[in-house]
């Protein structure tokens, strides 16, 4: 029940996320909720459960974001999260500052893999050099945001479970 | 067999589908000049309700920041409002003293045009008596080279007697009220026959009447409440007809052959702005009183006796 948790508090981020920095002129500083949820679901989550959770989160961005041919964030999100899986012996992602240095580095390559999978995939795509420019920004965003939802994405897979034991003890 | 095989290699499979499915997607989607397809329609589906309701929520947390946080531009704005007011409220209060004003002047002037045997001078009231003891307004004169103002003449205006003038100084005039314990003038009860001479008493709104008891007219006619006391003209000082007050009360005290009533004056003596000075005025022959058509009418001229004073 924690991988539902996850994705409604993620769909929920994201929900937001559009309006509220529409609102503010700050849509280009917005952090990567996705990069950030996968980064969560392989570090708290299982192979296959997350990894699905993941694509389907990857699959609502590109719900949010038709600009980009969709599948480009759940490919992202999903390789991401393979690749937090692979570098998870070698990363403590208790510590905020490691979790923060991991998050700049997991939005720096997500928005490389974002850029190679437009060039190869999307004949009209020539923001190249903005997304280059914005590289940095995403990533140092992310990173202040990875504490703070890393937090929330905690508390809401323990709700859920919560809830969820406390259904099935009634029954 | 297949049922084994699919959940030995599950993982995988998922695995490889999760890889490949958003290539495939990609690969589709990438392609220019498509129609908006069935996936991108069910995701515009699961999104947009999403954006629709937090934009809503945005929405009115922005309305409250707006109200309530970010107040610094409507402080601002109230204040220029605040400005805007206080100048708008005097614009008002001019306008409204302004037609004030016309609506006085009006007046005067339709009672100058109704009372065409009377010579008058407009004149403003500047100022009051400051001592408790008298009744007296202080008027500038409006009209330049008057030559024949003088202390006796009658103060007017459309309401009825004002008073006299007492002291003349330039275009300054010191005009005694009918309402101070000095004045006097011969008046009549409208009506009803009934002469006598009205003398101030010092109080702002209150003056008493001295009547020549007529028995048998008092008797015929009782003076009641309500009564309209006017000049008659006698005192060559008041050209006649021209309103005092009003008998506040029927009862009277005697004194002697006399009985005294209290009058309310005709005047609003507080609010007072402008008034008539009487320079003549031509008595009307009533058409029973003369013989020829052009003898009818005829006006006399009457000099107004600044001799004929209540002392004199």
């Amino acid at each position: 029940m924690n991988y539902v948790a996850w994705l409604l508090v993620t769909w929920l981020l994201l929900g937001l996320e559009s309006p509220l920095l529409g609102s503010f002129s700050s849509q280009l500083f917005a952090p990567d909720v996705l990069v950030i949820t996968a980064m969560f679901a392989a570090h708290r989550g299982g192979l296959l459960p997350g990894i699905l959770t993941v694509f389907i989160i990857g699959l609502l961005k590109d719900g949010f974001c038709l600009a980009a041919p969709v599948g480009v964030f759940a490919e992202v999100g999903v390789l991401v999260f393979l690749g937090m899986r692979l570098a998870s012996r070698h990363t403590d992602l208790r510590s905020p500052v490691s979790l923060m240095a991991t998050a700049a580095i997991a939005t720096l390559v997500a928005t490389g893999l974002f850029m190679m999978f437009e060039t190869i995939f999307h004949r009209e795509f020539g923001s190249h050099a903005q997304a280059l420019r914005m590289a940095l920004p995403l990533s140092l965003i992310t990173m202040l945001a990875a504490p703070l939802q890393f937090a929330l994405l905690d508390r809401a897979g323990r709700l859920f479970e919560r809830r969820s034991s406390a259904g099935s003890m009634f029954r | 067999m297949f049922r084994d095989l699919l959940q030995r290699y599950q993982g995988t499979l998922l695995l490889g589908l999760v890889l490949i499915l958003p290539l495939a997607l990609m690969y589709w989607h990438g392609k220019p000049n498509r129609n908006t397809s069935p996936i991108e329609k069910v995701l515009m589906a699961l999104t947009a309700p999403m954006q629709a309701v937090t934009r809503a929520s945005l929405g009115s947390v922005g309305g409250v920041v707006d109200d309530y946080v970010l107040l610094t531009k409507t402080k601002r704005n109230n204040e220029e409002l605040k400005r805007d007011n206080r100048l708008l409220l005097g614009e008002a209060l001019k306008s409204r003293a302004l037609q004030e004003e016309l609506r006085r002047l009006k007046k005067l002037c339709d009672f100058k045009q109704g009372r065409k045997e009377l010579d008058t001078v407009p004149a403003k009231v500047i100022g009051r008596e400051v001592s408790q003891f008298f009744r007296v307004l202080r008027v500038r004169i409006d009209v330049d080279g008057i030559e024949n103002l003088r202390p006796g003449l009658a103060v007017i205006t459309h309401g009825g007697v004002v008073g006299r003038i007492e002291k003349v100084s330039g275009d300054w005039a010191d005009v005694m009220l009918v309402t101070d314990s000095r004045s006097q003038a011969h008046a009549s009860i409208s009506g009803k026959g009934v002469v006598g001479t009205v003398k101030g008493k010092g109080r702002r709104k209150q003056f008493g009447v001295e009547f020549v008891h007529l028995d048998r007219a008092v008797r015929r006619t009782p003076i009641a409440p309500g009564d309209a006391v006017v000049t008659t003209g006698h005192d060559r000082v008041f050209p006649p007809g021209l309103e005092i007050g009003h008998v506040a009360s029927g009862k009277s005290t005697q004194r002697g052959p006399y009985h005294e009533y209290t009058l309310t004056p005709a005047v609003a003596f507080a609010t007072l702005e402008e008034v008539l000075i009487v320079t003549g005025y031509r008595a009307v022959v009533k058409d029973s009183d003369s013989l020829p058509a052009p003898e009818a009418a005829r006006r006399k001229r009457v000099r107004v006796d600044p001799a004929n004073t209540p002392d004199g």
